[in-house]
């Protein structure tokens, strides 16, 4: 953003802004800067750069997120069409079923009526647990999910660490993975 | 008129200065009171959030993340709000008292909500086990922050202070749209982000010192903001004084030259 | 880790939101010393020898709202722009 520049480019218009002050101050004076014609050329030049770039992230960000995930039964239901295309699935860890697998973990995952066999390259996130429903990233091999990430669905609920109030997180775990859709 | 130099030069020098320091600074003594209450809360906040509220009993210590994540963003949400008014009021009045308050606002709402994000993403990592994902709340957040950016961006345009006001009083009031889409992602979309919490129910759970640090960060937040956008406020308008400073002696500068050259 | 992450975010809040604090502290030092003290009218509290009415609160603690207006016709009609160029 150089005064001189500036100068050049614009310096030769007639100042929109003379009559106010009595006199020409703008064409030869560097630090005065140009007409206002030159700088709106700029300003809708950034506007518009600024529009498509926005555009780009919506578009890119929506379309991925508008159907952000699939639950397990509508996973189960769309699989002819998913192939082995990558896509998310959230579901509910079933109780007992996570074993540790050679680089990773096996668990089962639930939602509605279906149930998956789960496949997981790598490690866990540590809240991973069965009281807290999960999103997992990859997809259908078979009749497996294999998975390379686990997304851990934490709510808004917090709760002091004292003994009687863990027995009532875990009964609300249960409950909202039943309701919430 | 003054003994001032030239805005553009003047950052190192040494101008005729206040005997009494008080005279030379932003701070006035509501201010000065304001600020003395901050910090106050601040430490409070700090002491409850980190120390004296027990850990979660899911999450852990990562629960601690909250009391920064919440009241950040309540800051940034009143920021741009206020940044709306002002914009809207500077249609109306067209005065530069509008203009500072929106731009001040403005960019106190980008940083608090710059903030909100990474500290967002670092309980994502946590919590969730990513960063990010481009999941609905995250991304109109993201729309969100770089609409304010392209606010500023506008603000930098070189422009007289008229355009520069309006163009960036329109953007301002488009702006504003995104709050309420942001705060509405969690329920219209399907992400990982939790359920409302600015504006919505604190957790109705939550309880005994996590909520009181939890509502003792958003105080401390809040006038964190007021104390900031009251100075931000004045270092604008001090700004745009200097610059009336260097624009009178540039005209008086031609003055005199035009009547060396006779005219 | 997860400690780590913890202190990061407060270490980061805390760092930016203060730091932008002291850079706005300063800034208004250095520009309070390029003005003169009659056009900073929140400093009506804090000088000793002021005129009863610019003591009015509310208006001397944003500067003087109708001083603003005032000068905004004048500052916005007049101001070529010599504004962009320190701004930036």
């Amino acid at each position: 953003m150089s005064d001189e520049i500036r100068a050049d480019v614009f310096g030769e218009e007639e100042s929109a802004d003379s009559a106010s002050t009595g006199f020409d101050v703008s064409p030869k004076a560097p630090r005065e800067m140009g007409s206002r014609k030159g700088n709106k050329v700029v300003a809708v030049g950034a506007l518009v750069v600024a529009a498509v770039v926005l555009g780009l992230v919506v578009f890119n960000g929506l379309n991925d997120a508008s159907m952000f995930y699939y639950n397990v039964d509508e996973a189960v239901a769309r699989k002819p069409e998913l192939g082995e295309k990558r896509f998310r699935m959230q579901g509910n860890v079933i109780d007992g079923s996570i074993k540790e697998a050679d680089g990773g973990v096996t668990f089962k995952i639930a939602y509605g009526d279906q149930v998956v066999d789960v496949e997981n390259r790598g490690n866990p996130p540590e809240l991973f647990s069965s009281e807290i429903p999960v999103i997992i990233e990859g997809s259908f091999v078979g009749d497996e999910f294999h998975s390379d990430e686990i997304i851990i669905r934490h709510d808004n609920n917090y709760d002091e660490e004292h003994p009687e109030r863990i027995d009532k997180a875990k009964q609300d775990a249960t409950h909202r993975t039943e309701s919430k859709g | 008129m003054t003994p001032s130099n030239s805005a553009s030069d003047t950052a190192t020098d040494s101008a005729p200065t206040g005997s009494r320091s008080a005279l030379t600074s932003t701070s006035s003594t509501g201010s000065r009171a304001l600020g003395a209450a901050a910090l106050i809360t601040v430490a409070l906040g700090i002491v409850y959030g980190l120390i004296i509220s027990p850990p979660d009993a899911k999450l852990g210590s990562t629960v601690r993340i909250i009391y920064l994540h919440v009241p950040t963003v309540l800051a940034a949400y009143l920021a741009f709000i206020i940044t709306a008014v002002g914009s809207a009021m500077y249609l109306f009045k067209k005065t530069e008292f509008w203009d500072l308050l929106a731009s001040s606002a403005a960019e106190i709402g980008v940083i608090f909500f710059a903030v909100t994000i990474i500290d967002g993403a670092l309980w994502g990592k946590v919590t969730w086990g990513v960063f990010w994902r481009w999941e609905p709340r995250l991304t109109t957040s993201a729309v969100l922050l770089l609409m304010y950016i392209g606010y500023l961006a506008i603000r930098a345009l070189p422009a007289d202070p008229h355009t520069r006001a309006t163009r960036s009083a329109i953007v301002g009031l488009v702006a504003v749209v995104n709050i309420p889409i942001v705060h509405k992602a969690v329920d219209w979309w399907r992400g990982i982000h939790q359920g409302q919490t600015v504006l919505g129910t604190v957790d109705p759970n939550m309880a005994g010192n996590q909520l009181f640090a939890m509502y003792m960060s958003m105080l401390a937040g809040i006038l964190v903001f007021v104390w900031l956008l009251i100075h931000r406020f004045r270092v604008g308008y001090l700004t745009e004084r200097t610059e009336d400073v260097a624009l009178a002696e540039a005209i008086e500068a031609r003055r005199l030259e035009n009547v060396g050259h006779g005219g | 880790m997860t400690n780590f992450y913890i202190a990061a975010a407060w270490v980061i809040t805390l760092g930016v939101v203060g730091g932008y604090a002291l850079t706005l502290v300063i800034r208004g030092r250095r520009l309070s010393r390029l003005v003169p003290a009659e056009r900073r009218r929140w400093m009506a509290d804090a000088s000793r020898d002021v005129d009863a009415d610019t003591a009015d609160a509310t208006t001397a603690d944003f500067g003087s709202v109708d001083n603003i207006g005032q000068s905004a016709t004048r500052s916005h009609a007049a101001h070529g722009g010599a504004g962009g160029a320190s701004h930036v």
